[in-house]
């Protein structure tokens, strides 16, 4: 990858632009083609949080589902201090909130199941680096359940996403210390629990 | 142990951060969303609306019917067709207007059981403070206005502020146990964004819309210079800095981007931030001839 394609692969932060500004106006007033526009310009990230967040396909399209509806009435707190995608981000981490619990239900439901069952496909260690890549995906996701969602959250953001502690505060609207706590903890938590798998072989 | 736990941590970090978006089910998503987003039919609310009405209507029809609106209006101490009682002195009972109530006033109104008792329970209102500015806004708190039937609703009055009095928009007040539980003004839940000084903002938003949105490098490089040299320690210092030195990078000024790029490569700034990006660039950087 060349220096300019790497310049331009890389994320950034933003506070929000007069684009933003705009769209945010018509969605206030009920606009349902800004709706539109704002789902074709930031599904694709707040996706990709959910995905991260939550670890199933499903539930992380209902995030995107409850997250776009509920932005109407969101933006009434938007104040432009953050980009608009990242205020997006911000009302999908709280729409998540329940997400992720029926999923941690589903994920220990389906553990239980797979545990009577011998030979599962997923506890054959192939030579596959992408296999091996799924596999640790899951296991982190399966840790993150055990996760407060406020720690879950500042996890993904920070660590998985690799936002500044200064752009998840504005995202999540807590203090920079919190989040930086948060992450804190949420590391010595995964690691104990990485700790407890290697243990169990 | 701890390495190879920590190790293993942010590979399977890598790994949860490379999960691809695979083939979702965008459009299926977005003709969620836009159906479940149109407005509601509207004989529903129109249905619910009349039936409101005609239930409120009904009621009152009925305690008319029985005499239990002339009770009430008795209980509150309203007469049908009474005579209409001479308005009280000037300045001796606020309404909901904006000006403030003295608060000698307030004591020397017809009703000394209630509104002190209440106002006392305001922990910033000095009742007792002798010398009152009625061009100080006034922190606003509810109480009751009647002097002994307690069901009539309750009102909001302007009490006095202390002599001095740091700006308070609200001012709670604790529920007297014999009067009935007042009515209190809620602000709006705090807002999602935090606030961030609109100088720093300005000079950010000018550096990052030169940045992303089509400015000349060296137009863009001056005004994130400009940003830092105002805000070395803002909020958006460090993600700044690390768009100063793409910028660099853009200009072709490798040694300068080389160094620009170290901190973050390094893993110096924020603990890793962009530490990945930057060993990249960095290493792009100096494998160029």
């Amino acid at each position: 990858m060349s220096c300019a394609e790497l310049v331009l692969s890389i994320p950034l932060v933003a506070v929000a632009t007069d684009g933003d500004l705009a769209l945010v106006a018509r969605l206030r007033d009920g606009d349902r083609a800004a709706l539109t526009e704002a789902y074709n310009a930031h599904h694709a990230p707040v996706r990709a949080f959910a995905r991260r967040l939550i670890g199933e396909d499903a539930a992380a399209e209902d995030v995107v589902h409850d997250t776009f509806l509920a932005l109407p009435r969101a933006v009434a707190n938007f104040r432009g201090a953050s980009s608009l995608r990242s205020f997006v981000i911000g009302v999908a981490a709280n729409r998540a909130r329940r997400h992720v619990r029926a999923a941690a239900r589903r994920r220990r439901a389906m553990q239980r199941l797979a545990d009577t069952v011998p030979g599962r496909a997923d506890h054959v260690a192939g030579p596959d680096v992408e296999q091996r890549r799924r596999q640790l995906a899951d296991r982190l996701a399966a840790a993150l359940a055990e996760l407060a969602h406020e720690q879950r959250v500042a996890f993904v953001l920070c660590e998985v996403e690799q936002r500044t502690a200064v752009e998840v505060a504005i995202i999540l609207g807590a203090p920079e210390g919190t989040i930086r706590s948060r992450v804190f903890h949420a590391r010595r938590r995964l690691r104990e629990l990485l700790a407890a798998e290697v243990d169990h072989g | 142990m701890a390495d190879a736990l920590d190790e293993l941590l942010i590979e399977a970090t890598a790994a949860l951060r490379a999960r691809a978006d695979g083939d979702a089910p965008v459009d299926a998503t977005r003709r969620r969303v836009l159906a479940s987003a149109a407005p509601r039919s509207r004989p529903r609310r129109v249905g619910v609306v009349a039936f409101a009405f005609a239930l409120s209507s009904g009621t009152l029809a009925w305690a008319a019917a029985t005499g239990r609106i002339e009770r009430a209006l008795e209980g509150l101490g309203v007469k049908a067709r009474a005579p209409v009682a001479p308005l009280p002195e000037p300045g001796s009972i606020v309404g909901r207007g904006d000006r403030a109530l003295p608060a000698a006033a307030s004591e020397a109104a017809p009703a000394p059981a209630v509104v002190p008792a209440v106002v006392a329970a305001a922990p910033a209102v000095d009742v007792a403070a002798p010398a009152v500015d009625v061009a100080t806004p006034a922190p606003a708190v509810v109480t009751p206005v009647a002097p002994s039937r307690s069901r009539r609703p309750a009102r909001i009055v302007r009490a006095a502020p202390p002599e001095v009095a740091p700006p308070a928009p609200v001012v709670a007040v604790a529920p007297s146990p014999s009067a009935p539980a007042p009515h209190v003004d809620v602000e709006p839940p705090p807002v999602a964004t935090p606030a961030v000084d609109d100088a720093e903002l300005i000079a950010y938003r000018r550096a990052h819309a030169l940045h992303f949105h089509g400015g000349a490098p060296a137009a863009t490089l001056a005004a994130w210079d400009a940003y830092l040299a105002a805000f070395p320690d803002g909020r958006f210092a460090v993600d700044a800095r690390y768009d100063r030195a793409l910028v660099l990078v853009r200009l072709g000024r490798r040694a300068a981007a080389r160094a620009a790029l170290t901190p973050f490569a390094d893993g110096a700034v924020d603990g890793g931030y962009r530490q990945r990006e930057a060993r990249a660039l960095r290493a792009a950087l100096e494998a160029q001839p």
